[in-house]
């Protein structure tokens, strides 16, 4: 390995430290509402304490994905693509930060605050 | 070596990417990170890349995206794959070619695992429109470098068996 080959890792690695400490400090604390999003459209937003099965079709009436919403938890139980990497993702709940993504069908699962759409709506 | 031998190994090269692409997505780290992936496929474009050049490295890359798409790919998967892929070796050949000298092949391993990774953040970008996505690029970014310095380790000493044996 040369030296810039080592000057370049660390600094990708220094970069992700960054990102990694800005991730942290991230507050997922008072995200309590769920919400779905399908290519750029969102077709689900209700409190993730809200049990509920939602099934997401594509235009032709295909199902795409079942999404569980129980003891506020949030998983995909099914999905119509190969790799199912959204069902592997495990749940997402108040307090973690993750999304859950499945890029195939293009869904996006994740946690939003109820205290910024107020915001929205005063001003 | 002769051109008509190069396209024999372009041939080669091309059948062991989409094999070992197929295999690599039956082992995923999927519940780790989304889409995560070492990326060992890159071992054999990087390996063309020194050994038969930078036309038949890209042949190589586009054959593989274009093969692997059609046997297991959505079109979005498909869609990803190929911005990924292709821009990658894009720039991994035009920093070979601006200067040969300036990174190892493990750099230049690491610098296409990076730009596939960037590349595909814009893609998905583009898709779902949801700038939060954009904390998978960040967790990406380390194992890009891990996954770029573990195919380019291994593409130094295939390169080095490789040319060993064309001396003889």
């Amino acid at each position: 390995m040369k030296r810039s080959d080592i000057f370049l890792i660390c600094t990708l690695v220094l970069i992700f430290l960054v990102f990694l400490g800005l991730y942290l400090f991230k507050d997922g604390r008072d995200k309590d509402l769920l919400v779905i999003q399908r290519e750029n459209r969102i077709i689900y937003k209700e409190s993730i304490y809200l049990d509920n099965e939602i099934s997401i079709f594509d235009e032709k009436g295909n199902l795409l994905n079942i999404v569980h919403i129980e003891n506020g938890e949030a998983w995909v139980s099914y999905a119509s693509c190969f790799n199912k990497d959204c069902i592997k993702m495990g749940p997402i709940k108040v307090g973690s930060k993750k999304q859950i993504a499945c890029l195939p069908n293009q869904v996006l699962i994740y946690l939003d605050s109820l205290v910024e759409d107020w915001d929205g709506v005063v001003k | 070596m002769r051109k008509s031998q190069k396209i024999a190994w372009v041939g080669v090269f091309s059948s062991v990417a989409i094999a070992i692409s197929v295999l690599e997505s039956y082992f995923s780290f999927s519940s780790l990170l989304p889409g995560l992936k070492l990326g060992l496929a890159n071992i054999v474009s990087l390996t063309a890349l020194y050994i038969l050049g930078p036309i038949y490295a890209l042949a190589i890359q586009f054959v593989r995206i274009m093969l692997t798409g059609f046997l297991r790919a959505s079109p979005i998967t498909f869609l990803f794959s190929f911005v990924g892929g292709m821009t990658s070796i894009l720039l991994v050949i035009l920093i070979r070619r601006i200067n040969k000298e300036a990174f190892s092949v493990v750099g230049l391993s690491v610098i296409g695992a990076i730009v596939h990774n960037v590349a595909q953040f814009f893609a998905a970008l583009l898709v779902l429109k949801n700038i939060d996505i954009f904390w998978y690029i960040a967790f990406l970014t380390l194992f890009a470098v891990l996954g770029g310095v573990l195919t380019g380790i291994s593409a130094k000493y295939l390169i080095k068996a490789l040319e060993a044996n064309k001396r003889h």
